[in-house]
């Protein structure tokens, strides 16, 4: 097993009530194993995800693998709201 | 003749003889730069010189709407103001949201142009046909509430449609802005520039419409964008522009202690969640805003019980990161005070940094500040620094003069003046995102987040657009600023663009059905025409390639920790990313535009 840390930001946090918190996964699992833990653990919505900007490591997960980047130890996953400037 | 969304008018008020004119709008003009900013910036061309004095009689105030504002659609609220900045000596866009554009178009105008010098202090009123001049004895000194609460009542109409200067520019701060309502014409000076031809306040009382081509259509399209804008804004409206203290700390890109790190321990303190724990209030919204991201605040207990404003990301990462103060209230109460004192949040907490690392290191002492312990975290002195730039005391006394000021001041600490072109820098740490870098070293107004082209989206989720990848940074940035360009010159906020499908791409018949003219497939064209007659303006203003040069601190001091720790943005990497954009936008190597490009775009008769 892994551990990855995930860290919540804006809307998606009230559904989880912690602002971040250590996740074991299988090793060689991607993001999207990731996410459907996180969804059966808080419920998150469709919706609620898809409005989400999912950063790894300071990258945003699309710049990478999207869904099937693998995650490895220590990874740090953030669910950000969608930026788009002001 | 325009068949809807333009009036068809411009006003001119002439201040020094009390009299006013309408002109017809060209509609050449339109179909070249569209209205809002691309109209300001062409009248800013052909009336204010290279050799106007910011503070004369021969600086303007030109207030344009788009062709959407005060249309019935979502967030069609925007007004543009070009004038001659006082911070910065040169051209000046800035925007408001609010009211008081879509009722100049109501009252019948497209563009508003302000000149001369009243002989005395007056107040105007524009409404719809009738332009008068009122004595403004009555209202000198009085915040920008006061005003517009005082000539909201006497004349019978919403707060919002007043702008008016404060106390600040009728103490002559460069960064006085003008209050629209509890909206601003925030960056730049515009308050000191109104204050300046004697007028306290301007207000917009229209009893008009704004015309549409094919109504049902506009209709079917507008409510579609309606729709989008409440799906795809959520987070705007539960948590406002705030909602990015949280991602901005997490990415190291949140400016703190005057740009000397990027990381603040205590960010949760100063979140959007904190906000809505502690102080929220309630939502507001600009005219037809669907999303209304405005999220007011009241101070319940404490020393600073009684403050209440609405302070949006900028503001949170001035006064919060800049300036490292994680008491919620005291950034409450600072942007009260720098709304009613009429003060730029953004250039306020900036210069506070700077003066706090300038007292941390005993370039100025106790005896420049009063007694004030000017330290970073210190949030009794946040809020007593305003307070005395404003009033000009003591050290704030030299703060109110803006980076130039301190400039001139202090030559030998201009590594960590944090401007570019004399605009300070927005709460976005160009090492940490390298598009960042010319979004502020190109900006047409100076240092800007929003003029400049907000990359940081694109440089998370774009894989050619690494956040620390020099390459394919300056046609990203070009784009950018080329689709801001054009949506600030319809009139519509930001926020709202994707419901229109005013992207970098736009698509969509909305401005069709609105104004009879096919204008949705140039838009890109006239951004980048309006881009480029900007830079035209700065040119002959004398900015050159060196102008857009970034603060030394980002160009020689490596982050010390965070996400982007060991980054910074060197000479070499900066002068890549600088001949990039320069080639992708057609200028030459001094960042002059080209004869070519001018010819491609139109521009040759403004050389």
């Amino acid at each position: 097993m892994i551990e990855i840390i995930v860290r919540y930001f804006g809307p998606v946090r009230e559904k989880t009530a912690v602002d971040e918190e250590k996740i074991s996964v299988v090793e060689g699992s991607q993001l999207k194993r990731l996410i459907q833990l996180l969804v059966e653990r808080h419920g998150f919505g469709t919706d609620q995800l898809a409005q989400c900007l999912i950063v790894i490591n300071g990258r945003g997960a699309s710049q990478l693998s999207g869904l099937e980047t693998e995650l490895r130890n220590g990874d740090v996953v953030c669910f950000m709201p969608q930026l788009s400037g002001g | 003749m325009f068949k809807g969304g333009y009036a068809g008018h411009v006003l001119r008020i002439d201040l020094d003889t009390g009299g006013s004119s309408v002109e017809p709008l060209d509609p050449k003009l339109v179909e070249k730069f569209l209205g809002g900013r691309g109209l300001a910036a062409y009248i800013y061309y052909e009336e204010v010189g290279p050799e106007v004095n910011p503070i004369s009689p021969e600086n303007k105030l030109i207030f344009c709407v788009g062709p959407l504002t005060g249309a019935p659609a979502p967030a069609t609220t925007k007004t543009s103001l070009a004038t001659k900045s006082p911070e910065t000596g040169r051209y000046l866009c800035t925007n408001a949201g609010g009211w008081f554009g879509p009722h100049l178009k109501f009252c019948g105008y497209d563009a508003v142009i302000i000149e001369g010098r009243a002989p005395r202090p007056v107040y105007i009123l524009i409404e719809d046909c009738n332009i008068s001049f009122h004595d403004a004895a009555d209202l000198l000194g009085k915040t920008t509430t006061e005003v517009n609460q005082i000539l909201s009542g006497r004349h019978r109409c919403r707060p919002e449609q007043v702008v008016s200067a404060g106390p600040a520019a009728e103490r002559g701060v460069v960064f006085a802005n003008l209050q629209a309502g509890d909206r601003s014409f925030g960056r730049g000076g515009a308050g000191l520039v109104l204050i300046s031809k004697n007028v306290k306040a301007i207000l917009a009382k229209g009893a008009g419409s704004v015309g549409v081509a094919y109504p049902k259509e506009f209709t079917a399209s507008a409510a579609e964008a309606t729709r989008v804008a409440r799906e795809t804004r959520t987070g705007h409206t539960k948590y406002g522009t705030a909602q990015y203290v949280g991602a901005m700390n997490e990415l190291g890109a949140f400016p703190v202690r005057n740009f000397q790190t990027t990381t603040l321990p205590e960010y949760k303190k100063i979140t959007a969640e904190a906000i809505k724990e502690r102080f929220f209030t309630h939502n507001k919204g600009c005219y037809r805003c669907p999303v209304a991201c405005a999220q007011y605040c009241y101070v319940k207990d404490g020393k600073f019980l009684g403050a209440k404003s609405d302070p949006e990301y900028e503001t949170i990462g001035a006064f919060g990161g800049m300036c490292a103060v994680t008491d919620l209230a005291a950034i409450v109460t600072a942007n009260m005070l720098c709304d009613e004192y009429g003060l730029d949040t953004m250039s306020t907490g900036a210069l506070i940094a700077l003066a706090m690392e300038l007292f941390e290191r005993g370039v100025i002492t106790e005896k420049d500040t009063g007694g004030i312990i000017l330290r970073f975290g210190n949030a009794e002195a946040l809020v007593e620094m305003v307070t005395a730039i404003a009033q000009r005391q003591h050290v704030g006394n030299l703060l109110a003069k803006g980076m130039r000021g301190i400039a001139e001041a202090y030559p030998e600490y201009q590594d960590i003046m944090m401007h570019v072109k004399w605009l300070p820098l927005a709460a976005y740490d160009p090492r940490a995102f390298y598009g960042n870098a010319l979004t502020n070293g190109t900006s047409s107004r100076g240092a800007c987040h929003n003029v400049g082209g907000w990359s940081i989206r694109a440089e998370l989720l774009t894989k050619e657009y690494d956040r620390f990848a020099v390459e394919g940074k300056g046609l990203l940035i070009k784009k950018l600023q080329d689709t801001r360009a054009y949506i600030d010159s319809l009139g519509i906020c930001t926020v709202v663009r994707g419901g229109y499908g005013f992207t970098e791409e736009p698509e969509g018949r909305i401005l069709e059905y609105l104004t009879g003219l096919e204008l949705t497939s140039q838009l890109t064209t006239i951004g980048e025409r309006i881009y480029t007659l900007e830079r035209l303006i700065l040119v002959r203003e004398g900015v050159t390639g060196r102008d857009d040069m970034l603060p030394g601190r980002l160009m020689r001091e490596p982050l010390p920790d965070g996400p982007a720790k060991g980054h910074v943005m060197d000479q070499a990497k900066y002068t890549g990313l600088l001949n990039d954009y320069y080639r992708a936008r057609g200028w030459d190597e001094e960042g002059r535009p080209t004869g070519e490009t001018l010819a491609k775009l139109d521009l040759v008769n403004y050389v």
